[in-house]
């Protein structure tokens, strides 16, 4: 479904990208794991187009995004949830939900009603302003938002920072839902819990480069890989 | 005695033209909010409407036709702006200033070409053509008609940003404009749609309003100050805002009118005044604009080439050395040898050289893009042409020193009000104050003479037994314009110029590197506001007659330009930029004088898309591949750059 | 004297809550470790101690001021030194340029009008021994654009430690290093700050416990947990916040 093939990026002068290749298949969740200022945003924002890269080849459905704008590239079906949530401090939630609604016939058929009964907190709060909503809303606020635009796969960039334990195991189960509803995930996560807990596959970044991948299983299995990429210390 | 039938056609008369200002302000705010692009032609763009519907008007009569038909000229016409060239400079905000006050020029002029000059009247409805009267009170039922109408315009523009999806995009974008671009929206097709709206209700206003304003050539910066004004009290971007900033305004200007006829004007500056020093953030201030303020002209990196082979020592100094020297040894030599007419040339171009290095202490070094440095330079040159041609005062060292000291007193004033803001208002506070003096210029007839200016100012003395005549006054100049560049120089390359340096790159940094940023920035506006005194003081005698023009916007964009055209980064790169500009000035006058701002517009537009950067850094670069580049030895104290003009960062 | 003394303090954003009633004093030359999850509110923390932001309401004293709505420069001359989690370089300077503007804002000669770029004699031999220091004496002249991101990381650090502060705060200073740079740059940093009080936050386990003698967890905009490295390491409330449960 999406495959980056050797991508190089930069933010200024500086290299942050130096060949990234990555698969994600359709109806997957693949993980992207590292520790901070490695580059995870980074190919987030080199798929979106935010930071185009300067080599490299990225293809999602056989199409390729290299060169395009980033809203070509989200009409092309991907989404972003992205870092810090970036909800729209002056429209209403409800605005914030039908922005970018879209309907690109994938057959989910999307509309703010049935976004409504995923997350009912959104349609208690539809007239607030996006930023009153607490970080764990916001979050979800995120989400929907970016369901609105009827994608194939969903781009999250840390979808967990600051939320509580609970909301993150919440927020496990809402990524496990969109897989069911044939929706690919691409999740990139600091917290290392979650992402193993939902992905079927995961990558691991290390200064601009992938320097493990495996399954879930077998990074759990991997402390050596664990303390010196992720800074988990047993 | 005042009564009742007075203050209610005060309150009319107030709130009629509020809502011209409101109709002129609205777009210019829309654009700036939804975009980030300080549009400087939205001025002319409401002067353009007024012409061309005042033309259709009388050519084919009809009134609300010919204002909708006036509005798509001008929507258009903006439209054009943005996409040929204001798309090509997206978040480059000194390039939009520069090219949009490029425009400024190019349509004033080619309004007086095309129209004349002499300001036509607006047009007003057979219909609404009467007074309505009560009582004592009689009041033109045009301007009643005009409340209703900015009234609906308003509520229609509130309407389609508050209630409408394109709305919410518009204003999803002023808070983030990427994010909307990863939602899928295309921001680039709304921001031209945006554009076009905000031109489409210039050139509408500039036409219903012309009955209130008229139209003429001249009136593109006045109107542009009077929306900035509006923009700055009533916050960027959002419709009630500036409708309540431009009725307050409105009504400002017409008490003044009413109870200080003398000093109407100023009742709008002194107001304006007030607001930036108790209210910086606007009166209804939690509006802003979502770049906030855009850094300065991109960091420019110089990188060292190759190391290709070795010169000798003397070599590399003479190399080093060689174009100061031998622009020295032209600016020496040359002048007694030549016509005089370029004679004159040479003198123009030190003054004015020593003029955009004053600014470019502000600009290059500071990062602080002021619109205003005119004011300095003029009160300078205003001083000591009063001294010498009212009070017969002579003593060239006399009148430099009062010169000097009023450019830098006027600079302590202005400082402290232009300093309560930063970014895009920094601008607009500093154009604003320069308009105002100017104003004064104008109107304070017994000091300075009004629109005549002060006349007949003669070269001064030098207190020695030599009379000045056209060769030794270009020596006095070069001399005293030397010194002055020499002392910027060492105040550049001093520990205090590298902080302002530092302010440049990230004020935020420097204030927690411990230094008091805002008095650093308040210095370096006195000083470079000093040292445009000097340039002025040199002015007076050289031009013989200082008016009004020399104070405002008009002369420090001028400089500006110069600035840009040469370098900011390279020492006496505006010196360079000076040197083209008057060059091209000369040439130009020569054979149609009168379409010399055309060219200076059009200037201005190639200078933002074809030479970033300037040509001191190009000149720079060819040069340095000249020279041989000694190996940056850490023990050396180094500079950074290698620049071949010498001089500076 | 309590280098820094925090009191109570709170910080929202419009509606939403970051910092809940915050208190925490630091003993001079103690160095502790700010740890916690993502968007536990340590950058908002360690931003109302450096300047960069106001509190909402609560105290905050350095070295027995009341330092609660001093602006920035004034807390620098007061001895505080800051580094970002971004570095905030100035990028159309020289490295070299970049220390002795770090050098200067605390020495009087930041007003001189006349003499060089480099100051006096004894600014230019302490530029020349911060910058040997974090081995950037050789790049001394290059531009700061021109640096690899390690070592602008590196500049960034000596730009807070310049000043001789007292008080040295710092967010995530090796965020970006590569795993080898990172034990000599901690070094580094102990070296340098020798007898002065760092505050400091890091995701990098090793970095935390290796400069570390005291955590202070932070969750939700509260203090959950404080103490020397071993008992906060062996505290279930932080491992199941914090560190994980798989740990």
């Amino acid at each position: 479904m999406l495959e980056l093939t050797n991508i190089h990026t930069s933010y200024g002068d500086s290299l942050v990208l130096k060949g990234v290749s990555l698969r994600v298949e359709p109806g997957t969740v693949v993980a992207l794991l590292g520790r901070n200022g490695m580059g995870k945003s980074t190919t987030v924002h080199s798929i979106i187009g935010f930071a185009p890269p300067h080599t490299g080849e990225i293809h999602f459905r056989g199409q390729q995004l290299r060169g395009l704008q980033p809203n070509q590239v989200a009409q092309a079906g991907l989404a972003l949830v992205p870092q810090g949530r970036r909800v729209f401090p002056s429209l209403s939630v409800r605005e914030n939900l039908t922005i970018g609604a879209r309907n690109r016939n994938t057959g989910r058929n999307w509309t703010l009603q049935k976004m409504y009964e995923l997350f009912p907190i959104l349609e208690r709060r539809a007239n607030v302003k996006g930023t009153l909503l607490s970080g764990g809303e916001q979050q979800m606020l995120c989400v929907a938002r970016a369901l609105m635009t009827d994608p194939d796969m969903i781009l999250m960039d840390e979808p967990s920072e600051g939320l509580a334990p609970l909301l993150v195991r919440e927020l496990g189960r809402i990524i496990s839902h969109l897989k069911t509803l044939g929706l690919a995930v691409l999740l990139v996560e600091q917290n290392m819990h979650l992402a193993l807990s939902v992905a079927d596959y995961a990558y691991i970044l290390s200064k601009g480069l992938i320097v493990w991948e495996g399954t879930p299983a077998e990074l759990h299995a991997n402390e050596d890989v664990k303390s010196r990429h992720l800074g988990v210390t047993a | 005695m005042i009564g009742f039938e007075d203050i209610a056609r005060m309150l009319l008369t107030g709130l009629s033209y509020g809502m011209v200002l409101f109709l002129i302000a609205s777009g210019l705010s829309l654009v700036l909010g939804a975009m980030g692009i300080l549009n400087l032609t939205h001025g002319s763009l409401y002067m353009l409407g007024a012409f061309v519907g005042i033309t259709l008007a009388n050519a084919l009569g009809g009134f609300w036709l010919v204002a909708l038909a006036s509005g798509l000229a001008v929507g258009l016409f903006g439209l054009l702006i943005e996409r040929l060239f204001l798309r090509r400079l997206y978040k480059q905000f000194n390039d939009q200033v520069l090219l949009t006050l490029g425009f400024v020029y190019i349509l004033s002029n080619l309004a007086l070409w095309v129209w004349g000059p002499f300001p036509l009247l607006g047009v007003v409805p057979p219909y609404l053509n009467f007074s309505i009267e009560m009582g004592r009170l009689n009041f033109p039922a045009y301007r009643l008609a005009l409340l209703g109408f900015g009234l609906a315009v308003a509520a229609g523009l509130w309407w389609l940003q508050e209630k409408t999806r394109a709305g919410a995009i518009v204003r999803a974008g002023m808070d983030d404009q990427e994010m909307t671009l990863g939602l899928g929206i295309n921001y680039r097709l709304v921001s031209s749609a945006v554009f076009f709206l905000g031109a489409f209700i210039a050139g509408f206003a500039g036409f219903i309003g012309a009955p209130l304003t008229s139209a003429s050539w001249d009136m593109g910066f006045p109107t542009l100050i009077l929306a900035l004004i509006v923009v700055v009290i009533g916050g960027v971007g959002r419709v009630e805002g500036t409708l309540a900033g431009a009725l307050l305004i409105g009504l400002i200007d017409s008490l003044g009118k009413t109870f200080f006829p003398d000093f109407a004007l100023f009742t709008i500056y002194i107001f304006f005044i007030a607001v930036l020093l108790f209210r910086p953030a606007g009166l209804f201030g939690k509006f802003h604009v979502g770049g906030a303020a855009p850094p300065p002209s991109a960091v420019h990196v110089e990188r060292r080439g190759p190391l290709r082979r070795f010169r000798h020592q003397w070599q590399e100094r003479a190399l080093h050395w060689g174009p100061l020297l031998g622009l020295g040894a032209a600016l020496l030599l040359l002048p007694p040898f030549v016509e005089p007419y370029m004679r004159t040339w040479m003198t123009q171009l030190l003054i004015y050289g020593l003029f955009a290095l004053s600014l470019n202490l502000l600009f290059g070094y500071t990062g602080l893009f002021s619109l205003g440095h005119a004011a300095f330079f003029g009160v300078a040159a205003y001083t000591s042409a009063i001294l010498s041609v009212n009070l017969g005062l002579n003593n060239f060292w006399l009148l430099l020193a009062a010169g000097v000291l009023v450019a830098t007193l006027t600079a302590a004033v202005f400082g402290l009000v232009a300093l309560r803001v930063s970014g895009v208002y920094f601008l607009f506070v500093t154009l604003a104050l320069a308009e105002l003096l100017a104003a004064v210029a104008m109107r304070w007839v017994d000091l300075t003479g009004g629109s005549n200016g002060i006349f007949g100012v003669l070269y001064p003395s030098l207190g020695l037994p030599i009379r000045l005549n056209q060769v030794s006054f270009y020596y006095l100049v070069l001399a005293v314009v030397a010194l002055a560049a020499l002392l910027l120089y060492r105040i550049v390359r001093s520990p205090f110029g590298l902080a302002l340096q530092g302010i440049r790159d990230d004020e935020g940094r420097m204030r927690h590197l411990g230094y008091n940023t805002w008095l650093f920035k308040y210095l370096a506006f006195l000083i470079s506001g000093a040292f445009a005194g000097v340039a002025g003081v040199l002015f007076a005698p050289f031009s013989g007659t200082v008016v009004p023009g020399f104070l405002g916007a008009a002369t420090s964009s001028v400089v500006m330009l110069m600035i840009i055209i040469g370098s900011t980064r390279v020492f006496l790169g505006p010196l360079l930029g000076a040197a083209l500009i008057l060059f091209l000035e000369y040439y130009i006058s020569l054979y149609v004088p009168e379409r010399w701002p055309l060219v200076l517009g059009a200037v201005f537009v190639l200078a933002v898309l074809f030479l970033p950067g300037g040509l001191g850094v190009y000149l720079n670069r060819w040069w340095g591949r000249l020279r041989y580049t000694r190996p940056a030895s850490p023990d050396a104290p180094g500079r950074m750059r290698d620049l071949g003009l010498e001089i500076g960062d | 004297m309590h280098a820094l003394s925090i009191d109570n303090v709170s910080k929202n954003y419009g509606g939403l809550q970051v910092l809940y009633h915050l208190s925490l004093t630091i003993g001079a030359g103690e160095r502790v470790a700010i740890i916690g999850p993502n968007g536990a509110g340590k950058t908002t923390f360690l931003s109302i101690i450096s300047g960069v932001q106001q509190t909402s309401s609560g105290r905050i004293h350095m070295f027995g001021q009341d330092v609660t709505r001093l602006p920035a420069d004034h807390r620098t001359h007061l001895g505080l030194g800051c580094s970002f989690q971004s570095n905030r370089l100035f990028f159309g300077l020289s490295v070299r340029e970049n220390v002795l503007l770090a050098l200067q804002g605390v020495r009087p000669a930041r007003f001189r009008l006349f003499g060089g770029h480099d100051g006096d004699g004894a600014t230019q031999a302490e530029a020349r021994r911060l910058l040997e220091s974090v081995d950037l004496w050789p790049k001394a002249n290059e531009p700061v654009g021109a640096l690899a991101y390690g070592e602008q990381r590196k500049l960034e650090i000596v730009l807070g430690l310049a000043s001789n502060p007292r008080l040295l705060v710092l967010d995530e200073p090796t965020a970006g290093l590569a795993l080898a740079e990172v034990p000599p740059f901690i070094a580094a940093i102990k070296n340098l700050a020798a007898h002065t009080t760092v505050l400091f936050t890091s995701h990098d386990m090793d970095v935390v416990f290796g400069l570390a003698q005291r955590l202070v967890v932070l969750s939700f905009g509260q203090i959950i947990a404080d103490g020397p490295p071993d008992a906060i390491r062996n505290d279930p409330r932080v491992r199941e916040i914090y560190l994980g449960a798989e740990v």
